[in-house]
């Protein structure tokens, strides 16, 4: 359904490094990069703003080197939305129906259904200074929809809303891309966003495609430290290799793994997750590692509460609200953490 | 102490500020009279000359429209080599000392002079002609309703127009439907300070179009002939039409601003 192949692009001292990956019909791309690593840019090159200098970008088969902006087959909602302060959120919705001069009647039909999909059939008369952050989002969607084009491109459209209305923006986001079959290229710097949202992940590093494949792929086996320190950010480690006695070694910390190379470096990641807490050392489990640590932090994060630990490195153990509670934590207290083996991913460096 | 003392300085140099600038124009707005308008509506002449004001300003105006917006366009949207020259050329006509505006566009479009005689084979003649106004009023004014405009556009986000053109709008389009309504409040405070720079201009006009007489080149054509008496009606007409688009002018953009306000 799109297609880039070996795109690149300098503007100003930037450069856009031969991108290359195609999206099959309803797939959900998320490219991940932090600020400044090119993906506006990109997003920019594939709806026409940018000309690549070289390589070329296909959307269902045709090129789109000589298709004009107004023409592309593909619809933007940016993180600022744009959406047009001197009309109303119909107007705004309708503006490209009544662009093509399509008759009164079929705009306002599509209008109205496409409100009523987005759930904003009450705010239609509404102007655009008064809608809450959810509500704009929302109206650019449907603006971005009613055109009824095959691809979507999102840049960055949750970076600018409050938690809650975050959450329910991705889900809204989830159903239309099911519900409508679009094929999705969604920019953000959020990990958490690609992960709820994305069939495939990229990684995008100072203009380059570093790594992309399926989530689970690239979240398990990040293909360098540079990716795993950006979609994994807790728990991540050099560790050295052991082989007489089997252990990764950082320090006095040390991690039983069977069958890795002596003396060997290895990205080490242990996901927050799996790192359950305990008061006791728990012997029965079936889990190798266990280690006496004390807590440094609590952070409440909107999927549960974050516990920093110093176990001779900082480890961080991702709670539930109810777990926390539970456990009775409290910064500078002592704790047993305990995780099996094989959640510990392991990386070649 | 010293502090009020520096205060009331201030204040005592403020007021007779204000009073030498008031006074004249107030001294003016009182001395209207039914008498005066009747005065005035009597002699055509004057009547004419201040109709006629109006009319040309307002082409001035409407050629400014027509030129001045893809130029302060352009430049609001554009980074260039030499954009610093242009612009000063834009500003220019506002320095000069406008008799001196007046010889200089005499020089070029007399009717010896090379556009003079461009444009004579087109039928147009600007020495003493509706034309030769018009040309007076835009050279001296149209500066103002640029760099308005252009500062209206660069309000107006460019990615406001890529979103227009992926939603289907070619740029002219984009242009129309969004950038200009969007711009609209500068442009239109920029064509009320053009339309109102070219009601008062005189040195320019005077120079280039003695005749069709305009209201400021009758104000001096009276004062000079029969003194002060007989140039005074119109110049009182001349300062309540000037008062009236300077009121108008406020409410505008008063009125701009807080629609402005609402949209941030």
């Amino acid at each position: 359904m799109l297609i880039l192949d070996n795109v690149s692009l300098k503007k100003g001292l930037f450069r856009l490094k031969e991108i290359s990956f195609s999206l099959s019909e309803g797939e959900y791309l998320t490219m991940v990069g932090p600020t400044g690593s090119g993906k506006t840019m990109m997003l920019d090159t594939v709806i026409g703003i940018n000309r690549p200098q070289t390589g070329e970008i296909r959307v269902k088969g045709r090129s789109m080197s000589r298709v004009p902006l107004q023409n592309r087959p593909v619809g933007i909602v940016y993180q600022n939305l744009y959406l047009f302060p001197h009309k109303n959120v119909y107007d705004n919705i309708a503006f490209p129906l009544a662009i093509k001069r399509m008759p009164k009647k079929t705009i306002k039909k599509k209008v109205e259904e496409t409100a009523a999909f987005l759930k904003i059939t009450d705010i239609l008369g509404r102007s655009i200074q008064n809608l809450s952050g959810g509500e704009k989002q929302r109206v650019a969607l449907a603006r971005a929809l009613v055109p009824e084009r095959p691809v979507l491109l999102l840049d960055e459209p949750l970076s600018a809303l409050d938690a809650i209305t975050k959450w329910e923006i991705m889900q809204e986001l989830r159903r239309i891309h099911r519900e409508k079959r679009l094929t999705v290229l969604h920019v953000t710097h959020d990990i958490e966003e690609a992960l709820f949202l994305s069939d495939k992940i990229g990684v995008l590093i100072q203009g380059e495609l570093k790594q992309m494949g399926p989530v689970e792929e690239v979240m398990n086996r990040p293909s360098s430290e540079e990716i795993g320190r950006l979609i994994r950010k807790d728990n991540l480690f050099k560790m050295t290799y052991d082989a007489r006695r089997s252990l990764l070694c950082k320090g006095t910390f040390t991690l039983y793994k069977e069958g890795l190379k002596d003396n060997r470096e290895y990205l080490v990641h242990i996901p927050p997750e799996d790192i359950i807490l305990s008061h006791e050392p728990l012997t029965t489990s079936s889990a190798r590692n266990c280690y006496k640590g004390r807590i440094s932090s609590i952070i409440y994060h909107n999927l549960g509460v974050k516990i920093g630990i110093d176990a001779g490195i900082r480890l961080v153990s991702l709670l539930t609200q109810r777990s926390f509670h539970e456990l009775e934590l409290e910064t500078g207290k002592e704790i047993y953490l305990i995780f099996k083996s094989n959640a510990v991913g392991v990386y070649g460096v | 102490m010293k502090n009020s003392f520096f205060n009331l300085f201030f204040k005592i140099l403020f007021v007779i500020l204000l009073i030498l600038i008031a006074a004249p124009i107030v001294n003016m707005l009182i001395s209207l009279s039914p008498g005066l308008i009747n005065y005035v509506f009597q002699d055509k002449e004057i009547v004419r000359s201040i109709f006629f004001t109006l009319e040309a300003s307002f082409y001035a105006t409407l050629f400014g429209l027509l030129f001045g917006i893809p130029a302060a366009y352009l430049l609001a949207r554009n980074d260039f080599w030499g954009k610093g020259v242009i612009e000063a050329i834009v500003d220019i006509p506002v320095m000069f000392p406008h008799s001196a505006a007046g010889i200089a566009l005499l020089s070029i479009y007399g009717s010896r002079f090379i556009f003079g005689k461009f444009f004579a084979l087109l039928g147009i003649g600007f020495v003493d002609t509706a034309f030769g106004v018009i040309l007076g009023m835009f050279f001296v004014s149209f500066s103002y309703l640029v760099n308005s405009a252009k500062e209206g556009f660069k309000k107006v986000d460019v990615h406001l127009e890529y979103v227009a053109q992926n939603l289907g709008a070619t740029r002219f389009q984009a242009f129309r439907r969004v950038v200009l309504p969007c711009s609209f409040s500068d442009i239109l405070s920029g064509m009320i300070m053009m339309w109102a720079r070219g009601l008062s201009e005189f040195g320019a006009v005077v120079i280039l179009a003695y005749h069709p007489m305009t209201a400021p080149v009758m104000i001096y054509e009276r004062f000079t002939s029969f003194g002060l008496q007989y140039s005074k009606p119109i110049s009182v007409i001349m300062i309540y039409v000037s008062l009236i688009i300077f009121i108008a002018l406020r409410f505008i953009q008063h009125k701009m601003k807080v629609r402005d306000k609402g949209k941030r």
